[in-house]
């Protein structure tokens, strides 16, 4: 008996083909893991960029503020998180964050001074790239 | 197959590009049914076409009519049904006033015949017998008058009487003379609810001494019953007790009435106690309490002696409101000694204004004489016209207080009716000694025909040939309740219900609500009236509306519209339910058709009508509407949804336009926004 265990550990043929097979396996299932992960970060994140929907319900160019307020709605399927807002291409400050769930909606607050007649390009920018504005005549 | 065995590279690579189409086929199905549905959704939006068509302030609401057919309360409906009533379009329901004679019934009688007994217990007063027979359900009260004259046989612990209703005593009361042979008479009244069929009452009485003789030598019973009016009425066997001078609460004797319409209320308070009780020989006074406040005048009585029988008996008539009354009775001690109440009777009845014809006088001030035959109690006088054949129910009841000139032997009383005086209305009593309480009441009844009537009561002393003859009545109350019978009444009463719709003229919104009705009558001579129930008052009222003369009709077609002013919300419940009545003024001898086109209410508001259209072939969801000028940009949370092809006109009473030139958003759930402007 003794003999037969002292044979099975000088017997070193079998333990490369093991041994590189356990490896290979490690491998293939980290590959894999990788992969799997991958598609659904990418996925995701093409599903959200694409479910994003927003409209600007309403701006208004208060006079009694000399603010800027848009009212904003989120009619995709995903929160919105606005990152940026540009007036005339050029940022403008704002209450951030300012996100909406699903289905929300309210008021986005620019601090901005207009002029009464002038003409303005609005432009709300969310976290994923999406542009929502246009142009707005002061009254 | 070795081979294929043995080469195991190329299984490695089936399997690694099998994997790896599977994750392609993941990767881009996600993407694709992801994109596949935010393009519906965006093909959604795109189809969307709503528009806001037309925006308009508005004043009035919508009218709303009758949804079911009309209650006719007193007349019939000849053709027509409520839907003629809901347009102006000349289509129209007709109705004709009814015959209404007031429902009632009475059974009276009265006699001379004198009866006697020496019997402890109740016996039969053969002469007070009324068999009756109702033919509903009916609110009944019962008064039963009794009494002997001065010089006839009578214990002088008095005498006791009863009312038996069907062979049951239901109501006691008891009284003693001054002495032996005095003049005493007992009321006593009793009411309840008595079933259809026949009936019979029964005046009973008893010897308040077992063995020794009492009699009777005249009495009055009467009977009257009525289907329809409010009643409340109380008999209490419990015994309360007091010292005080002034009046307290007999805490038996309270009764709360809820009246839907203004009526004409009869009370009357019986309260007594037995011989052992505690009683001072200056005896009690009595009196009436409506909403916390007494009436004018009180009643007193003493009895033989201390812990002698000894009741009083007060009446009063008025006019109560529409809404909720409270009545007492009272008591008191006429000598600040303890006074008791074994039992009381206290009973309200309560007739429509337009069911009774009532006259009423009480009076405090002091009438004396000393003749033994009657003479007129200057101060008991009714002067009444009567438009129909009435039934008539006099009371007179006059007593003197403590201290005033009172004859020891007492005073009689009667009712003099046109002239003619009453002899079997005739009561006598008298009191413990010279100048001390004494009160008596006397009963009648009789048809009289329209016209004018004089009601008199009278009073005379009971011994004018003593030393100290003089008798005085220093308070009196003399009541006639008279009922028509005449067949010349024609009514019309109706009302239906209205329901106007808070959920689309918000409560806090409207500023008021109309009435209209466009119809004809083809009877000149009378108003008629439009009212609505008052859910505080619980009645019909036209109370706090801008018109409540009523209106005359033409015999074309007339309008007649109220308005409900500032008081509309109690006419209004909280689910918007209004009952709304027309009525003629009163009964009359001719009988009128009317015609109704158009009876509807609506509610008066400052707010704006919206007509948005579905112009797109999917539902459109609205979510907010704005309403924006120059200076204000103000949104409005909604939630409506149009159908595709519909047009759906949306009215908040809460918003109002502001001056041109302004914009009006709605913005729907897909984020599609319709643009209306008003220049």
């Amino acid at each position: 008996m003794v003999r037969k265990i002292r044979g099975f550990f000088r017997d070193r043929r079998a333990i490369t083909p093991v041994l590189s097979n356990l490896l290979l396996t490690v491998v293939a299932v980290a590959a894999m893991s990788i992969a799997t992960t991958a598609t659904y970060v990418i996925t995701s994140n093409l599903k959200e960029t694409m479910s994003e929907r927003v409209v600007i319900e309403d701006l208004w160019l208060n006079p009694s503020t000399g603010d800027i307020s848009v009212y904003l709605r989120n009619v995709g399927k995903v929160a919105v998180h606005v990152s940026a807002v540009y007036v005339n291409h050029t940022s403008q400050s704002f209450p951030s964050p300012f996100s909406l769930e699903m289905g929300e909606h309210g008021w986005l607050n620019i601090s901005y001074s207009w002029s009464s007649g002038s003409l303005y390009y609005v432009d709300i920018v969310t976290t994923r790239g999406t542009h929502v504005g246009g142009y707005y005549e002061a009254p | 197959m070795k081979r294929l065995k043995r080469d195991k590279r190329g299984v490695s690579n089936v399997i690694v590009v099998m994997l790896s189409l599977i994750l392609i086929v993941v990767i881009v199905a996600n993407v694709v049914l992801w994109s596949y549905q935010m393009n519906q959704f965006d093909w959604e939006r795109i189809q969307e076409n709503t528009v806001i068509s037309d925006v308009a302030r508005i004043t009035n609401s919508s009218w709303f009519v009758a949804q079911n057919e009309y209650m006719v309360n007193m007349g019939t409906r000849i053709s027509g049904t409520y839907t003629d009533t809901q347009a102006l379009d000349g289509s129209f329901e007709t109705f004709r006033e009814g015959l209404t004679t007031f429902e009632h019934g009475y059974a009276f009688e009265s006699s001379d015949t004198r009866v006697s007994t020496t019997s402890g217990t109740p016996v039969n007063d053969s002469e007070a017998v009324l068999n009756i027979t109702l033919d509903t359900d009916s609110h009944t009260f019962i008064i039963y008058n009794a009494g002997n004259k001065e010089g006839s046989a009578e214990d002088q612990a008095g005498k006791g009487c009863v009312i038996n209703v069907d062979g049951e005593d239901k109501a006691f009361s008891w009284q003693s003379p001054y002495s032996t042979d005095s003049a005493d008479s007992v009321t006593v009244v009793w009411a309840t609810y008595l079933s259809v069929g026949s009936h019979t009452i029964q005046g009973r009485f008893f010897a308040n001494r077992a063995g020794y003789t009492v009699g009777i030598d005249t009495r009055q019973i009467m009977v009257y019953w009525f289907p329809t009016v409010v009643a409340e009425y109380v008999r209490s066997p419990v015994s309360v007790t007091t010292i005080s001078s002034t009046p307290v609460d007999d805490k038996e004797a309270v009764l709360n009435i809820t009246l839907a319409e203004d009526s004409v209320a009869f009370m009357i308070y019986n309260a007594g106690n037995k011989r052992g009780s505690a009683e001072p020989q200056k005896g009690k006074g009595i009196t009436l309490n409506i909403d916390d406040s007494d009436i004018a005048t009180k009643e007193w009585q003493s009895g033989y002696g201390f812990q002698d029988a000894n009741s009083v008996t007060i009446v009063y008539a008025s006019l109560l409101t529409t809404g909720s009354h409270t009545v007492k009775g009272r008591f008191f001690s006429n000598s600040g000694q303890t006074t008791t109440i074994d039992e009381r009777q206290l009973i309200v009845f309560c007739f429509p204004t337009d069911t009774v014809t009532y006259g009423f006088k009480e009076s405090a001030t002091s009438v004396s004489t000393a003749s033994g035959n009657p003479v007129n109690d200057t101060e008991a006088i009714l002067s009444t016209t009567l438009t129909t054949f009435s039934d008539s129910l006099v009371i007179y009841v006059g007593g003197n207080l403590d201290g005033t000139s009172e004859c020891r032997e007492g005073k009689g009383t009667l009712v003099n009716v046109d002239g003619v005086d009453k002899l079997n209305s005739s009561s006598w009593q008298s009191q413990q000694a010279v100048n001390y309480a004494d009160s008596v009441t006397s009963l009648w009844r009789e048809q009289m025909a329209a016209g004018p009537h004089t009601i008199q009561g009278r009073f005379f002393s009971n011994n004018p040939g003593s030393s100290a003859p003089t008798v005085t009545i220093s308070h009196r109350q003399l009541l006639i309740l008279a009922f028509p019978i005449s067949a010349a009444n024609y009514r019309l009463d109706l009302n239906d219900t209205f329901t106007v719709d808070f959920s689309t003229y918000s409560l806090d919104y409207i500023e008021t609500v109309e009435i209209q009705l466009r119809w004809r009558a083809n009877d000149t001579l009378e108003k008629w009236y439009l009212k609505a129930y008052n859910w505080t008052a619980l009645g019909y009222s036209d109370s706090g509306f801008n018109n409540t003369s009523g209106h005359t009709p033409t015999t074309g077609w007339d309008m007649y519209a109220v308005n409900l002013t500032d008081k509309w919300r109690s006419y209004v419940s909280d689910s918007g339910t209004m009952y709304v009545k027309l009525q003629d003024n009163q009964a009359d001898v001719n009988q009128t058709t009317i015609d109704i086109d158009f009876l509807a209410v609506r509610a008066t508001i400052d707010g704006t009508k919206f007509t948005f259209e579905n112009e797109g072939s999917l539902t459109s969801h609205l979510v907010s509407l704005w309403v924006n000028n120059s200076t204000h940009h103000q949104r409005y949370d909604v939630n409506i949804f149009v159908n595709s092809g519909h047009i759906m006109c949306y009215i908040r009473g809460d918003i109002s336009l502001p001056n041109k030139p302004y914009i009006v958003k709605v913005v729907t759930e897909r984020g599609n926004t319709a643009v209306f402007a008003g220049h």
